[in-house]
């Protein structure tokens, strides 16, 4: 495989990580402008650990995802407490205010940086981004992911119901943080240095597009975003400069003609149907407009 | 010296003032966090040094910097929120950040990423009280802040077209029912905000003498962070807010250093949304519970 | 406490901001009845069954289910108390099939972490959807298991909400003007189909503006009127009482 194939097929796996960090709390209904905090503080922790401590790359990133995990769950009780647009931006001012913290951490660099010594290949970082994916399709199948939807469409209804609309909301947004995380881990393991302008809100801006580009009605629209926002700019590598512009373009006309994002349950049950699976005679489905 | 920085700090400040209430026009009435507003403060600040370098007399470079602020974000209202009243809330915000993106990389294509400085075709002109120096252009742009908002709100509250707003704030669609004619109205508050981002993005080129194709991000989340601490869709919360922040940021670099900035603008701004989300002065009530 | 009423409201009162809404109201429903809670618009009924389901706390009173005091228990834990219901606008969830729709009705019956974790979605021959299936097929809807809820008639989704209701388990179904809407052979029907719910030992207890669908269905009736009871007994014993001509047949029949 050539360093170019690989390279892309890196930041590609690592983009798809990400996507499902925004995902899970834009499942349980909240915009999480603050990802690139999360990030930052799975990268930094688990550099820490393997630098300092010896550990194994890939146990400190999976260290490093938990504890982003129980710190976001924590965080989630006075974040939660906002809803809407004050939620997105709690997130987004959290996710300022982790990046300041990285800044002005002396023990991993500060400004300068932080190098990392143990490497992640491509390999590791596929099962990775692999597991991931399948962790999420999976609880996305179960009655945890059937509730999820539930709690996004309707709290009051789900509450009746008896799903405790709280915890979900919390557990979507840490597992999307830990997620996030891991994430952060092996980008430092892979790219060997880390420092703070990495996570920066352009960064949590640009996931939150691409997932939103992809679609959050099923669970394959943020993996259709991330491949989408990893490659669309190489394909137009030949016109360099222009790239990020007709992305933007690509972004406000996919917006106007399909809001809803790429893929949807609608051509989800339609593919479905094709290969005769279940689903039922779901055909009166025809030409609508799914919302969002 | 501290005076002065504070004095620093309130005409920073204005620009704050400026972008917070183009942020807090459009979440006010339309219910619509608007991202490109950061692109409409940068190629007002762009064209500025555009005009002003190909030697067009200063009060014409001005007023076309202007223009072309207002005339991008008239754009963005076309593509977005007039396409996307129905649909999903984030909808309008999405294609909104994807403006902030064209916006910015058109210009970079055009201009490249290089910071530009800005010739002054008057010569810098400073009153001084005691040791306290302050920069006319500046004091200049914080009157002008102020006098523009104390307008709006005259407008808001007492002309025709302000009760208009005011309904359309409330309930869109009750306000349709009573005879506002709600697709004319939309264009006017994205051109009003972009006015002011546009005015922002002048004012900051000509005081701070340089721009760059992503000068518009810090000032518009610094301006976002401002609406929020004063109490988004309150014009006074803006002016409030967008004053504190300025003397927050040059006292933060005063007694701390400059990596310390963000820690303390955007902390405030985390203990303030987890202890009183209505900010200081309290939100309008019309910002309902939406992206 | 099998001769307990299964629901009993003792001196329920609420008010919003000063203005009462209940005033007072006491009534019982005793196991397998079908009761319905009549009168003009704006008596309170809806607030009745936001009260019993625990969306609004009660401003003074108890309610009782299967005797059991549920006044301050939490609106999460009501459905598996034993309190079940509908809306007056439907509240299906649109992102979800109908099938899926009716699976979110046994969330009141799920405990262990092992449930919440079961792939219900992508278990064909579950029990859990082998149970949903079923009801969707006593309601004949059986065909539109895999439809988007948001594309089908008023009165399929009005019966997908009684389906999904059912599956909790609940002994008391509050049924929310659940013949609005529908044309004479759909409400026909539904009646058919809440009396054999009736049968099979569910009580029911509807909020219905359709006097002769309640004179057809509910052997017990109760009249709010400005959130206060006026009358209770069987449909043609409330049709002769003078208050009751007065308050609603006089004024907002039909």
């Amino acid at each position: 495989m050539s360093g170019y194939v690989e390279g892309i097929l890196v930041i590609l796996l690592l983009n798809v990580v990400f996507a499902y960090a925004v995902y899970w709390p834009l499942a349980a209904g909240q915009l999480n402008l603050g990802v690139a905090g999360f990030v930052g503080v799975g990268a930094y922790l688990s550099a820490y650990l393997s630098n300092e401590y010896g550990i194994s790359p890939y146990l400190a990133c999976i260290g490093g995802g938990l504890v982003t995990f129980v710190f976001a769950l924590i965080i989630a009780v006075p974040v939660l407490r906002t809803k809407g647009i004050y939620l997105a931006l709690a997130t987004f001012a959290l996710g300022q205010v982790l990046q300041s913290l990285f800044l002005n951490l002396e023990v991993v660099g500060g400004a300068a940086g932080y190098p990392v010594i143990a490497y992640i290949g491509l390999t590791g970082i596929a099962v990775i981004a692999v597991a991931v994916f399948l962790v999420t399709a999976f609880l996305e199948r179960t009655r945890f992911g059937l509730n999820m939807v539930a709690v996004h469409d309707d709290e009051a209804v789900s509450d009746l119901f008896g799903v405790n609309v709280r915890r979900y909301q919390a557990l979507a947004f840490a597992i999307g943080a830990g997620f996030a995380g891991i994430g952060g881990g092996l980008y430092g393991h892979h790219f060997s240095y880390i420092e703070p302008q990495n996570y920066s809100i352009l960064f949590s801006i640009s996931v939150v597009l691409f997932v939103l580009l992809g679609g959050t009605q099923t669970v394959l629209g943020p993996l259709l975003g991330a491949v989408f926002f990893t490659l669309l700019p190489e394909v137009l590598r030949g016109s360099e400069e222009w790239r990020y512009a007709i992305f933007a373009v690509f972004i406000i006309v996919t917006m106007i003609l399909r809001p809803q994002g790429l893929v949807t349950t609608f051509e989800l049950r339609a593919v479905r149907r094709l290969f005769g699976g279940g689903g039922g005679g779901g055909g009166s489905g025809l030409g609508r407009r799914a919302h969002g | 010296m501290l005076e002065q920085q504070l004095v620093n700090g309130l005409m920073l400040g204005g620009i704050y003032v400026l972008v917070a209430v183009a942020f807090t026009l459009t979440i006010g009435i339309l219910n619509f966090l608007n991202f490109s507003i950061p692109g409409v403060f940068m190629l007002s600040g762009i064209f500025t040094w555009v005009l002003l370098k190909a030697g067009v007399y200063w009060p014409l470079a001005i007023l076309g910097a202007i223009f072309v602020g207002a005339a991008a974000s008239l754009l963005v209202e076309r593509c977005t929120y007039s396409w996307m009243r129905s649909s999903d809330h984030y909808v309008p915000l999405v294609s909104s950040m994807g403006f902030l993106i064209l916006f910015e990389n058109l210009v970079l294509v055009q201009w490249g990423s290089d910071l530009q400085r800005v010739v002054l075709p008057f010569s810098d002109l400073n009153l001084r009280f005691a040791s306290l120096v302050i920069s006319i252009p500046q004091l200049l742009s914080l009157v002008l802040a102020i006098c523009l908002v104390v307008g709006l709100r005259i407008l808001l509250q007492r002309t025709q077209m302000g009760r208009a707003l005011r309904a359309v704030a409330e309930n869109a669609t009750t306000a349709e029912i009573l005879g506002v004619v709600v697709s004319r109205l939309v264009p006017t508050v994205f051109i009003i905000g972009g006015l002011f981002a546009a005015l922002g993005g002048m004012l900051f080129a000509l005081n701070y003498q340089q721009v760059h194709p992503f000068m518009g991000e810090e000032v518009a989340l610094k301006g976002i962070s401002a609406m929020v601490i004063g109490g988004m869709g309150n014009v006074w919360g803006s002016v409030l807010g967008g004053l504190l922040i300025g003397v927050i940021e040059v006292l933060s670099i005063h007694f701390f250093n400059a990596d310390f900035v963000d820690f303390s603008v955007y902390g405030l701004l985390l203990v303030i949304l987890f202890l009183k989300p209505t900010g200081l002065l309290g939100a309008s009530g019309i910002v309902r519970e939406k992206f | 406490m099998a001769d307990a009423p299964v629901l009993r409201l003792d001196g329920v009162s609420k008010s919003f901001g000063g203005l009462d809404v209940i005033r007072n109201l006491s009534f019982e429903v005793a196991r397998g009845q079908r009761t319905a809670l009549i009168g003009p618009n704006g008596a309170g009924k809806s607030t009745v069954f936001n009260l019993v389901s625990g969306v609004y706390p009660v401003t003074a009173g108890r309610i009782r289910v299967n005797g059991q005091d549920i006044t301050d228990v939490p609106s999460r834990l009501r459905m598996s108390r034993g309190v079940s219901r509908s809306f007056q606008n439907i509240r299906l969830v649109p992102h979800l099939s109908v099938l899926e729709n009716v699976l979110i009705g046994q969330t009141p019956r799920i405990s262990r972490l092992a449930e919440v974790l079961y792939p219900v979605r992508l278990v064909r021959n579950s029990h859990w959807k082998r149970e949903a299936m079923g009801a969707l097929e006593r309601a004949g809807l059986a065909e539109l298991a895999g439809s988007q809820v948001d594309d089908l008639p008023y009165g399929v989704q009005k019966q997908i909400e009684v389906a999904r209701a059912l599956l909790g388990g609940a002994d008391v179904l509050l049924l929310d003007e659940p013949a609005a809407g529908l044309n004479p052979e759909e409400t026909e029907e539904l009646r058919e189909r809440l009396r054999n719910i009736a049968d099979q030992g569910t009580t029911l207890v509807v909020v219905e503006h359709d006097m002769q669908f309640v004179g057809a269905l509910c052997e017990h009736v109760v009249v709010l009127d400005f959130g206060e009871k006026i009358a209770e007994g069987t449909p043609a014993e409330v049709r002769r009482e003078p208050r009751v001509i007065e308050a609603y047949l006089g004024s907002d029949a039909e």
